[in-house]
């Protein structure tokens, strides 16, 4: 349990994000405008703008920490990246083709680089699915908070595992996800989850290679029930308005999950640090495709 | 069905770790922590990159001076073509008001004669009649 | 606490009260069948123009009230959204508008606590969110009066900080 969950932690991607260049004053070296760093799959990718900001900061052609006209957003291929999903989530929808997932593979081209790119954008509207990155340090972190309270009133029924952390262990819960303290982190979240729940905060979305994009969160009830991936298939399938599920790889923290595991195991070993476990649909089809 | 699991992950992290040297503009930087460097040439770099946005403001500053100019130029324009437009109109009213002075004066004159011969004809009538 | 039967139901009764179609500030109002909710549109109170001058330099057009039901807190839920009215050369547009301190901005600090947040039912649109997790302790849920809770939560979440009347 506690070597899946720390490997699960330990997971990082190579991100590249460009910034775009109407941030930058016209003659700023073009290498500035890009950074490769990497990022824990466990994360958000606005705990990156300070980073970010610091890097262009002299390059800038405004301050956007009192810019109050224009709004901040991450694009990824032209469309708005929500950044309130774990960078790993993201990357699983929206990126990793979907033979990535094809478990038997075991091989790794030589020089195939995993990358998620991701471009820094700004507009004087913003896109209507977006979350706009203000310019408030604490942002990432309220956000956060209050996922963990949803979480702990999805797994509860109550909010009274949350509110019962004193101030400065929930200082210190944010902290871990900051300086990826797994200690830490495992040590308070496991505050907040029973033995027993009542409900299992899950949330579904659909890969890239779908076509449309879709997110839903079933409501999936634990009383006197311990179910597994197949059992609770309608619920996940069911808002997708796909009736066939042989046809598709049902993939959390980027690998293929067994339709047979206790969904309640999955949760505790696969959840997010954000206390969700999310599951992308990966349709079969292309992983098929992509092999001929 | 843990073993499955933690082949799988490791499997992962195993890609996603290929190459990752590539990737460490962050190196140092945990999560979103920023980190510092202070070097004799970045401070150079930052007088240059003063220099450069004071530069970039200026331009700024000058474009909107250009704006002004320039509608300040449109505006003249525009008077330009009303007061000629203006004049064009006087022009024709002038034109039109000596040709009616001449027409007058024509008139005056022929007026003037026709009084002058009658004045003369009596003049001589009187003459006639003292000889 | 209430159920989601008991919250349709009192939803319903609130919007046949008139009490919403009778208010000052109310611009347009609209019963959402099928996701069982109450649309607000509402002329912003001029203390809140002021506030939106004051703060963030800026004129606001309207604000959106959305009544729905979290059946996450088995609670009723509030979400807001505030146009703001913006000027570029002589036209007249409107725009969401995201101030960083939206709790000091409508005036409900140390009242409220707000979050901003994509709503799945919703077509993952942004709204601020009041956050619902203290609801029963505020407005009291106790059997003998359940049959007002959504009519004492209105009082308390909607009219306690915009008023009923714009003075």
């Amino acid at each position: 349990m506690n070597e899946i969950r720390q490997l699960v932690w330990n997971g990082e991607l190579n991100v590249l994000v460009s910034i775009d260049p109407s941030f930058l004053m016209k003659g700023s070296p073009k290498e500035m405008a890009v950074l490769r760093i990497r990022v824990p799959r466990e994360t958000y990718l606005i705990n990156y703008m300070p980073l970010i900001w610091n890097r262009i900061q002299d390059f800038l052609s405004f301050d956007p920490l009192n810019e109050k006209e224009k709004y901040f957003w991450f694009e990824h291929n032209g469309r708005p990246i929500r950044w309130n999903y774990p960078v790993g989530v993201l990357f699983d929808g929206l990126v990793a083709s979907s033979a990535t997932f094809v478990t038997s593979s075991g091989i790794h081209p030589e020089n195939v680089i995993t990358l998620f790119k991701v471009h820094l954008v700004m507009g004087k509207s913003l896109p209507s699915t977006v979350i706009p990155i203000l310019s408030s340090s604490n942002q990432a972190e309220k956000f956060w908070f209050h996922q963990w309270k949803q979480v702990c009133f999805i797994l509860n029924g109550s909010s009274k595992g949350i509110m019962s952390l004193s101030v400065n262990e929930s200082r210190k819960f944010w902290r871990s996800v900051i300086t990826r303290n797994f200690h830490d982190f495992t040590e308070i979240s496991k505050k907040i989850s029973p033995s027993r729940p009542r409900h299992v905060p899950i949330i579904i979305q659909t890969h890239k290679d779908l076509g449309i994009e879709v997110i839903s969160q079933p409501t999936i009830s634990m009383t006197g029930v311990n179910p597994t991936l197949r059992d609770i298939e309608q619920e996940v399938i069911s808002a997708k308005e796909i009736i066939d599920a042989g046809s598709y790889v049902i993939v959390s923290q980027g690998i293929e999950i067994p339709w047979d595991i206790a969904l309640f195991d999955l949760y505790l070993k696969f959840r997010s640090f954000d206390g969700f476990l999310y599951i992308t649909l990966v349709p079969k089809i292309s992983v098929a495709r992509t092999f001929r | 069905m843990d073993e499955l699991l933690i082949a799988r992950l490791l499997d992962r992290n195993n890609r996603e770790t290929h190459l990752s040297e590539l990737f460490q503009d962050n190196s140092g930087a945990i999560g979103g922590n920023t980190i510092h460097h202070d070097d004799a040439l970045l401070k150079t770099l930052t007088v240059l990159q003063q220099e450069l946005k004071s530069k970039e403001q200026e331009i700024r500053k000058l474009r909107e001076v250009i704006g002004l100019k320039n509608k300040n130029a449109e505006r003249l324009n525009d008077e330009l073509i009303s007061g000629t437009i203006e004049n064009n109109v006087l022009q024709q009213k002038l034109f039109d008001l000596k040709q009616e002075h001449s027409k007058l004066v024509a008139r005056w004159l022929k007026k003037a004669e026709k009084e002058t011969e009658v004045m003369n004809s009596a003049i001589n009538e009187e003459n006639d009649i003292f000889r | 606490m209430i159920e989601y039967e008991e919250w349709q139901r009192q939803l319903r009764s609130l919007y046949d009260s008139q009490i919403f179609q009778n208010w000052v500030l109310c611009q347009e109002i609209r019963l959402i069948d099928d996701k069982n909710a109450l649309l607000l549109c509402l002329k912003p109170t001029h203390k809140l123009q002021e506030s939106a001058k004051i703060i963030e330099n800026k004129s606001l057009d309207h604000i959106e009230l959305y009544l729905t039901y979290s059946k996450i807190y088995s609670e009723p839920l509030l979400l807001l959204r505030i146009w703001e009215e913006k000027r570029s050369d002589d036209m007249i547009m409107t725009r969401l508008m995201f101030p960083c301190k939206v709790e000091s901005l409508l005036g409900v600090e140390g009242k409220f606590r707000l979050g901003l947040e994509t709503f799945i039912s919703m077509e993952n649109a942004v709204w601020y969110s009041f956050h619902p997790c203290d609801t029963s302790s505020i407005v009291g849920d106790q059997k003998e009066f359940r049959p007002t809770y959504l009519r004492r939560w209105t009082s308390i979440f909607v009219f306690s900080w915009l008023g009923y009347e714009d003075l």
